[in-house]
């Protein structure tokens, strides 16, 4: 039952709750034709509406919101509150800056999906898709509002839940099932280290107020006190759910499968928005529910780190389209922990650098939602010439930046933003996190240095990326290739849109991530920002508005000189050889081959990493199960009499370690 | 600032951006005939390169019918970025009005090479793509000893600013690092000016071409001209963090001291531009993968930059 009378914010916030349920309400009833398709990508479209504007509401008014239900269950009559009868909500400056990455990539990908969803029609039952598209979204909603531990594990089991089926949408594929499969069955069993995190703290802390936030915090703190070790571990164990959920390195397997495989719109929603969902929680638990601590600090930033170096190299190596950009995504997550590690990390060490903290947790929001919109703009841009070509094989494509123009627009700009090209968005996000590592004496810079070298691997990876769908010669012939339908250029537009904008305008960005900074108790006061010109006084200073108010202007009048002036074509040369250009043109496999062979040692230690951490940890874990399987089948009397003694042996242990008796 | 100041800071900037661009033709005239005298040869006249971008931009346009429409956009856009980088880069006179951030200059500068070969590689010729991914590798290659370099000198003096950095190393403190980042950065100035044995992009001693072969005309003109001005910015960097010409001119005051200053920049440019035109008349051409093997140990002269300025030496 819930308390009512709402207040207005309450409604606002109750607004895209009610609008995604009708959603996936509505894609039930109707199957499939152009209602089904029109529906759906209306009402989520409307959904992510309203979700921009709880986010801008509470961003730029200040409106925060907090929503209790009593769902009536176990009754609120019982002397100990059960967490399943009350659920609270709240949307502060950091749940407002989720929300907001969640708003435009449900937004742009809806769009999308008006036309997009032609393509699955005739072969797939589009209620899987509506119904769990919507569902998928209204759980990320949930996910970054939920006040309460307890009812985040819910909402986050559904959402993997919901978001495999996305994964798996094209069932008749056996890839499709098996990447679905995969991501289920990792976050799944990661997850459960979560859970089993909480029931840690259950056991040990009692929590008689209810399993809500201030109630966490109050029990991790106090945990940290009484026994360090156990909490340390408990952090570790959320931490390695979120981990799984955010692809960082070594738990960033499922993204390369999962991505390629799924819709287009989809492969967005989830790279854009979910991956971000795990962001919010780490930002949570280690600003808001935890104190800073130094060795959180440096796994953070060191997992950072890693993932974006392994990421991004791994991905320079990729020439399906989608794949590519899945290890893009891995890559570029990287780069936000690392900026949350930094943040953790400069407030934690003696004497602490609050200033720096700030700009650092500025840092990682920023390149979160530049993430959100270049990537998922990159997985709109793959959609499309897949939409067209029916390929993902860079090897095979090019040529289509004449047909598909507006595409190719996008995707150019897209390419720059995440290269970090002046003065596109990824540029400010990429500066301030230079501008917070390498600044400073100890570890950081080493970091901020990969950062930095990594930034040129992305540029290097995006010049294949573009040129060999838009630029040189195609290998086979599209001669049937033409520009998609509107739907999918506007989406692709609003989304290239916000990569200008959010670069040019750094004001506008800070204004919205502001307040997150703020409800983590970071302050900003010391830094200079206008709407044009960032400066974090006697450290750095960047004016992106500056530098596109002279660069394009110059740009634009010479192209126009040049184009005016009277010209020539040739129809390519090659000392001579009278070949077709589509036999000439290189595949994309052979881009960097150089490169890769100067950088064996590196991809060498990567591949036997990934061989020993999860090749052979899945193996020794499958040893474990099989032989469960088999005492449980067949027990022989002493092999049972053995594990049971162990099992005893560990949880006796366990629980001690847990009481405090044992040394931690 | 009053509009009479701000007017007359824009007009310094433009002066000075025009000079640049100017200068960057002519040392490489001076380049070229340095190299010609150390081989034994006459060599072209200094002024040669001035008088090919001038007439390159008089031919026609040269449009290749089976590139990808970014191709065209590629020297307008590399151009007015190593325009803009003019700008904010300190050299002949200082960037009066606004102060200076070593990444942003670091990022204006590769982001001319980034340009070039996302222009390069969505040729139709495959020479061009294929000179397009030999520049990103060894941006790629360069950046890694560039990141290193640069993430040394901020962690050592704790601000990106070039205002706080130049020059890098001041008497009262010195320490190990910042000495060991500019030798490391005097290395990359030569790297990344694309002069052999690192000309893989290019690559002129071959006789296919490379990025340049699908443009002709003034695009042609341009893409040469922005990175002869990409090179020039590169050692007006290193020379800013060497050298303190702040120093210079606020000490004769102005306006003797920032003609004192032109002029002295200007010979150190020149200077420069000897050295290294010296050092690549010796040498020949090289396999793509030999210079990106060559460029990777220069990360052990910028690492160990790196670590001493992480322990704060």
């Amino acid at each position: 039952m819930v308390n009512l009378p709402l207040t207005q914010p309450e409604v606002l916030f109750l607004l895209p709750v009610i609008s995604c349920l009708l959603c996936s309400a509505v894609s039930l009833i109707l199957r499939k034709g152009v209602a089904a398709r029109v529906l759906t990508s209306l009402l989520t479209s409307l959904s992510s509406v309203l979700m921009l504007v709880v986010a801008l509401m509470c961003a730029l008014f200040g409106v925060r919101i907090r929503l209790s239900i009593t769902t009536g269950l176990w009754g609120s009559s019982s002397t100990v509150p059960w967490p399943l009868s009350a659920v609270s909500f709240g949307v502060d400056g950091l749940s407002a800056a989720f929300v907001l990455m969640l708003g435009i990539v449900g937004l742009a990908s809806s769009i999308y999906s008006l036309s997009y969803l032609r393509r699955l029609e005739g072969g797939y039952d589009l209620r899987s898709f509506g119904v769990n598209y919507s569902l998928s979204m209204l759980l990320m909603y949930l996910v970054v509002t939920v006040r309460d531990l307890f009812w985040f594990f819910i909402f986050w089991e559904l959402m993997t839940l919901t978001s495999q089926f996305l994964v798996s949408f094209e069932y008749r594929r056996r890839a499709a099932v098996d990447a679905g499969l995969k991501y289920f069955t990792l976050t799944k069993v990661l997850a459960e280290l979560m859970i089993a995190g909480g029931i840690v703290m259950i056991v040990l802390e009692g929590f008689p107020q209810g399993t809500g936030f201030g109630e966490v915090a109050t029990s991790l703190n106090a945990m940290l006190s009484s026994n360090p070790a156990v909490a340390m571990i408990t952090v570790g164990m959320f931490f390695a759910g979120l981990m799984v959920k955010a692809s960082l390195a070594p738990l960033h397997v499922w993204p390369p499968d999962a991505y390629p495989e799924a819709p287009s719109n989809a492969s967005a929603l989830l790279s854009g928005a979910m991956t971000k969902v795990s962001v919010y929680m780490m930002f949570r638990l280690f600003l808001f529910l935890s104190p800073p601590n130094l060795l959180w600090g440096a796994i953070l930033s060191f997992t950072g780190a890693a993932t974006l170096t392994y990421g991004t190299m791994m991905a320079l190596k990729q020439v399906d389209s989608k794949r590519l950009l899945a290890y893009h995504s891995v890559g570029q997550i990287g780069y936000v922990v690392l900026g949350l590690g930094a943040c953790v990390t400069l407030l934690s060490v003696s004497p602490p650098n609050p200033a720096l903290a700030a700009v650092a947790a500025l840092a990682s929001l920023y390149h979160a939602l530049n993430h959100a919109v270049f990537k998922s703009l990159l997985f709109l841009n793959a959609g499309s010439v897949e939409y067209v070509t029916g390929t993902r094989d860079l090897n095979v494509l090019g040529g289509l930046g004449r047909v598909m123009p507006v595409t190719a627009l996008t995707a150019l700009v897209a390419s720059l933003s995440i290269s970090g090209i002046p003065p596109f968005n990824g540029f400010v996000s990429k500066w301030l996190i230079y501008s917070s590592t390498m600044t400073v004496h100890g570890y950081l810079p080493v970091l901020g240095f990969l950062a930095l070298f990594i930034s040129s691997v992305t540029t290097a990876s995006f010049i294949k990326f573009y040129t060999s769908i838009f630029g040189k010669p195609s290998r086979k012939s599209f001669s049937n290739a033409r520009e998609v339908p509107a739907s999918m250029l506007v989406a692709q537009l609003l989304l290239a849109s916000l990569c200008v904008l959010l670069g040019v305008l750094p004001g506008l960005a800070f204004t919205l991530l502001k307040p997150a900074l703020v409800s983590a108790g970071l302050s900003v006061a010391g830094l200079g920002v206008s709407l044009t010109t960032f400066s974090i006084p006697s450290v750095a200073i960047n004016y992106p508005t500056l530098i596109a108010a002279t660069l394009f202007p110059i740009a634009g009048v010479i192209y126009a000189i040049l184009s005016g002036r009277e010209a020539h074509g040739i129809e390519g040369w090659a000392c001579g050889a009278l070949r077709s250009p589509h036999s000439l043109s290189p595949p994309a496999k052979s881009y960097y081959e150089v490169f890769e062979e100067e950088f064996r040692g590196f991809y060498r230690v990567g591949e036997a990493l990934y061989d020993y951490v999860v090749i052979r940890g899945s193996q020794a874990l499958r040893a474990i199960l099989r032989g469960a399987q088999h005492l449980t089948e067949s027990p022989s009397p002493m092999s049972a009499l053995t594990a049971l003694v162990l099992m005893v042996a560990l949880l006796l242990c366990l629980t001690l370690k847990l009481m405090g008796v044992m040394p931690p | 600032m009053s509009a009479a100041s701000s007017l007359l800071a824009c007009a310094s900037i433009l002066v000075n951006v025009a000079s640049l661009a100017v200068l960057a033709l002519i040392l490489d005239g001076v380049d070229r005939k340095v190299r010609a005298r150390v081989q034994r040869r006459v060599g072209p006249p200094i002024l040669q390169t001035l008088y090919d971008v001038l007439k390159l931009y008089r031919r026609p346009v040269t449009r290749d019918e089976l590139a990808g429409p970014f191709h065209s956009v590629a020297p307008a856009l590399a151009f007015a970025t190593s325009l803009v980088g003019a700008a904010v880069i300190p050299s002949l006179l200082p960037t009066s009005g606004f102060q200076g951030d070593l990444i942003v200059a670091v990022y204006l500068i590769s982001s001319v090479s980034a340009i070039t070969s996302f222009g390069a590689a969505s040729s139709g010729i495959p020479f061009s793509v294929v000179g397009g991914w030999r520049e990103a590798s060894l941006m790629m290659t360069s950046e890694l000893v560039l990141g290193a370099t640069v993430a040394a000198i901020a962690s050592s003096s704790g601000s990106l600013m070039l205002s706080s950095l130049m020059p890098l190393i001041r008497p009262a403190t010195v320490k190990v690092s910042p000495i060991i980042a500019l030798a490391s950065l005097a290395l990359l100035t030569y790297v990344e000016g694309g002069r052999l044995p690192f000309e893989i992009a290019e690559a002129e001693p071959e006789l296919a071409g490379g990025v340049a072969s699908g443009y002709g005309g003034p695009p042609l003109a341009l893409l040469m001209h922005s990175l002869l001005l990409k090179r020039v910015l590169l050692a007006a960097l290193f020379l800013d963090l060497l050298v303190p010409w702040n120093v210079i001119s606020n000490a004769l005051g102005a306006p003797l001291g920032l003609a004192v200053r032109a002029l002295a920049f200007t010979l150190a440019l020149t200077l420069v531009s000897l050295v290294s035109a010296v050092i690549e008349a010796l040498y020949g051409r090289c396999r793509p993968g030999h210079a990106i093997s060559l460029v990777k140990k220069a990360l052990i002269i910028s690492g160990v930059a790196l670590i001493a300025a992480c322990v704060g030496f």
